[in-house]
This record gives structure tokens, sequence and C-alpha cells, in this order.
């Protein structure tokens, strides 16, 4: 991601570096600040206009060759706000990779999170499978996490947001991974499901806010810090802040219980390069566990800090 | 379960800590114990939970042979809440021996094997036949009594001052196992300790410091506290007192 960003770099600066170059088109005339005989100066004098007797200015739409509309979508077309907790949910199919890597003293967990979304204007549904490289007293091992099924159902608009149930389900399907990351359920061998809503706001062109809101009970392998069964409940709020046509950041706050970073502040760059493709880098912060405030092991003290990239494509 | 979470959950919930009997929780040897047979497991109760089958347990207990300085090699092994070192060679005859219960032996992001506050710290025991006076308390009839590191199978003779006055007519007299020890479950070998109540002429009382000699051997200095003798043999055990 990072190469691809730096490849990208002198582009980000253009508006369209790429969408209208064609081969089969004519060479195009750059506008001149000068006026041209075919270009009447719009707030000419009647003594400036061409006499009667003169050829009138020519007609240019009718001389040139007609140029072909390029069917091409902008950056960030058919991308939605989207943060570590609060999924994306508006009509939207495509894939992800995305990437944990918890850095620092306690750390040493990473995952790769694979992921697919389908949706239409009413449902959406999500598969998602992470694996992860984590240390044990033995040295590092990898493994599979717990399989993710998401399901989605739009409600509409709502007042003055847009809002969504959904329904996200995560399951062990292979061996075991002992370890964890910031959501405490992708990795550690478990089941569960949690009722999700979300609600999505536009303030203006530049900013979303969603909030989400969910409830869940799950089992897991009740080994220390986990316990065998729990309820969680949830909320989150993000704000989706457009810089440019391609870049925009993202923050987000989010809380939950039973949880073993109870409470997490997130911060994300967002870059458009390609249309239908979107890039994010960023960390996600566990405060609650800087504090000691959490119910695995760890002392209070800035020890960790979890650093996440994605890439996903919008078909 | 006895388990952070729930206890976090009832930190939360604002209840109490689960609580545990001094069987439930304890280490063997005794700090300080000798006469230590040569395969004899040292014995950390209570001080697991169960951990993911075929994962390590890693480094919970260290021990150092104090004679040369370097770790002895050998296993740690979990059964249901107990952890055991098994050393990889017999315990050296002669030698002392410290051995430590860490408490921050999981990895970060990993299964916990949460050892309880009591269990954690170094002491030492030894294999020789030498000696030790491990502590002093009254008993229930007043009587100033001694721990003893390992059984003595003669008493010999004994020369006791209380703040440095003689103390007049010695006699010793043991105390059983049953009358102090709140059955703690240990290895069938273990030799253990012994308790000596003093008879005497000239009264003890609690906070005399007494200096002990036993035959050859002393003098120990000890101060004489006001505990419960099965106390005493707890708190040298790590163990939880009632």
């Amino acid at each position: 991601v990072i190469v691809l960003l730096l490849s990208l770099a002198p582009a980000l600066a253009q508006d369209d570096p790429w969408g209208t170059i064609d081969p089969d088109d004519e060479p195009w005339d750059a506008p001149s600040d000068e006026p041209t005989a075919e270009e009447p100066v719009p707030d000419a004098t009647p003594a400036a206009e061409a006499p009667a007797d003169e050829p009138e200015a020519e007609e240019p739409e009718e001389e040139q060759p007609a140029r072909r509309a390029p069917v091409e979508r902008s950056p960030g077309e058919g991308q939605v706000p989207e943060g570590w907790r609060v999924a994306p949910f508006a009509p939207h199919t495509g894939a992800k990779v995305g990437q944990e890597l918890v850095v620092g003293g306690t750390g040493g967990t990473n995952a790769t999170l694979v992921s697919a979304r389908w949706s239409n204007e009413q449902l959406g549904f999500a598969v998602g499978v992470p694996f992860t490289a984590y240390r044990t007293p033995d040295g590092r091992t990898t493994d599979l996490g717990n399989l993710q099924l998401d399901g989605w159902y739009r409600l509409g608009q709502m007042g003055s947001m847009e809002q969504t149930v959904g329904l996200e389900l995560h399951a062990r399907v292979a061996e075991p991974a002992w370890t964890w990351t910031n959501r405490a359920d992708d990795l550690w061998p478990g089941y569960g499901a949690d009722v999700v809503w979300q609600a999505l706001s536009t303030p203006n062109d530049q900013t979303s806010i969603v909030y989400r809101a969910s409830l869940g009970a799950h089992g897991a392998q009740g080994y220390e810090p986990y316990p065998a069964s729990y309820v969680r409940f949830g909320g989150a709020a993000l704000i989706d802040r457009t810089l440019s046509s391609r870049v925009g950041l993202v923050g987000e706050a989010s809380f939950s219980y039973w949880d073993l970073s109870p409470f997490e502040l997130t911060g994300l760059v967002r870059v458009d390069p390609l249309p239908g493709i979107r890039a994010r880098a960023g960390f996600v912060m566990p405060a609650f566990v800087w504090f000691g405030w959490s119910p695995s092991d760890q002392a209070p003290g800035l020890r960790e800090t979890t650093a996440v990239l994605d890439l996903s494509v919008v078909l | 379960m006895r388990s952070r979470s729930l206890w976090f959950a009832a930190f939360l919930a604002g209840c109490d800590e689960p609580t545990l009997n001094p069987q439930d929780s304890f280490v063997s040897p005794l700090a300080g114990q000798t006469g230590v047979p040569s395969d004899m497991e040292l014995l950390v109760r209570g001080g697991a939970v169960e951990i993911p089958p075929d994962y390590a347990v890693g480094d919970v207990i260290r021990v150092v042979d104090l004679q040369d300085g370097g770790f002895v090699a050998g296993q740690v092994l979990m059964e249901g809440w107990d952890l055991r070192f098994v050393a990889e060679e017999p315990w050296v005859d002669g030698r002392r021996y410290a051995w430590t219960v860490d408490p921050a032996s999981h990895v970060p992001h990993g299964p916990e094997l949460p050892i309880p506050a009591n269990l954690v710290g170094t002491s030492a025991f030894g294999t020789s036949e030498a000696i030790d006076l491990l502590g002093s308390t009254l008993d229930d009839d007043q009587r100033a009594c001694l721990v003893a590191s390992h059984p003595l199978e003669e008493v010999g003779e004994v020369r006791i001052t209380a703040n440095d006055v003689e103390v007049e007519d010695v006699t010793l007299e043991e105390l059983r196992e049953i009358e102090w020890v709140p059955g703690f479950a240990r290895d069938p070998s273990d030799p253990y300790v012994q308790v000596w109540c003093v008879n005497s002429a000239t009264p003890i009382a609690a906070g005399a410091v007494l200096r002990v000699w036993w035959g050859e051997q002393g003098p120990w200095s000890l101060t004489v506290r006001e505990i419960p003798v099965e106390d005493l043999v707890i708190e040298l055990h790590r163990g939880v007192l009632p």
C-alpha cells in the first residue's frame, strides 16, 4: 500500500490525471487566455462585435468531431464510510484485505483479514476470514481466526439519518489461534452473534457521521483472559471528513464490554488513488488498555498500539 | 471458574474476590526446608488455571543452584490447578537451591496463567540434613514453639536465652503434625518440617528475642511471634491465611 501511495503521489496533486486520455482522441488544444476568432469575448461591447457583412463566427461544436465521453468513475465513488468497529453498510460490493500490527513492548500479534462483500440497495452480506502470526512461549506461530459472516438490511432514510440493522456472526472453523488484536472475537477461538444498528448522517458533502450500537452473546474457549461466555454491548461513533477528491480522514471512538480493549480511539487516513480502490492507514489506540482498565493482565502504560492498513476494491 | 475475567466483572459489579482456603493455594517445599529428597518435585498448588492443550506453560518456575549460581534444567508441568517443577537431574545432596515463582510468565496477547499474589516470590530449600530454625511463635498454652527445617531423630541438648536471659530447665516437646497442619497434601517422600514447643521454668513472652543453640549448631536468633502455630507454617508455605 505504501509503495502504491508513493507511486501515486504526483498524481494526487492533479484533478484527473488518468481518466480522459484516449489515443483515438483528437489532439486537445489547451484553452488560451487570449480570445480567438471562434470564441467571442463574452462581455464584448457592441463596438467590438464583428461587422454584419463579415462572415459570422463559426459554430465550433458542429465543425469539431464529436468527442467520446469516457465512461469513468470518480475516485471514491461507491466507497462508504467505514471505521475500525463501524462497518460499511451502504450498497457496496467488493473485497478487502486488511492488516493489523500490534506494535510496542506488548505487541507482536499480526492479523490479516481477507473479506468480500455483496449488497444491493436493500440487503448486504459479507464474509471474511482472518489469519494471524503471534508469539507463544515456544516462539512464533500462525493460525486461522474465526470465520466472519455479516448480514445487513437497510431500513432507509429515517429522519435525518440513513439507518441499517445487521447481524454479525463469527465461528471457529479451524485450528485455534490463541491470541487477539483489538477486536476480541476475530482470532481467539469462539462463536457468537451481535445485533447491530448503524445510522449515517451527512451534515454536508464533505462530512459523514456514523453511529453504531450493538448487543450480542458470545462463547469462547474459556482460558484466561477470556470467559467461557459473555454478553457484549457496545457503541461507536465515526466521523469521515473528505479533504479532497481523493483524500479523507476518519476518526472513530468506540466502547464495548465485555472486551479486552473496552475503549479505543482510531485515526485513519484514506486515499482513493483510482476509481473503486481505497487504501487506508492509521492507528487504533487502546486507551483503556493503556490505563490498565482491561480484563487482561497488562500493567498501565503506553506499551502498545495497533497499526492498521487495508486496501479495498469496490466493483 | 476462578478467572480474572470474572474478577473484573465482579469489580465492576462491586463484589469481592472469591476466597481461598490454605489448602487451596501454597508452595512446597516450605521456605527454608532442608533434607529435601533428591527426587522431590517443587509444587505450586493453586497456581494454575487451565491453559490451552499443547500450549507451553513458559518459565513460571525457575530454580537456581546456589552453589554455582546456574539455572537448574527442568520442566514445568501443569496438572489441574498444580504447577510442578521436575528437575532433569536429581537434586544434588548437600546443596541449597533458590526457586522463584514468576507472575509474568505468559506472552502478551496470549493465554494467561494468573499466579495468585501469595504464591509469587523466591524461597530456598536444601538437600542437606543440616538443621535450621525457620520461626518461632506461642502456642495455645503460651509456650514458645520452634519450627525446625526438617524432622530430628534425636533432640539432643538445647540451650535458649530470651532477651539475653538464660531460660532455665528447657525441655522440648514435639507438636504432632495433626495438631497444627491444616491438611496440606504433599509428596509422600517429603520429610516436611517439625515443630517443637519449649517447656521451661522461665516464661517466654511474645516479642522476646530468642537465641537458640541446638547441640553443636547455633546460635539462631528468632523473635517470638504471637500467631497460631499453623499460621506460621502456612506462611512458610506462602499459603493464604484463613
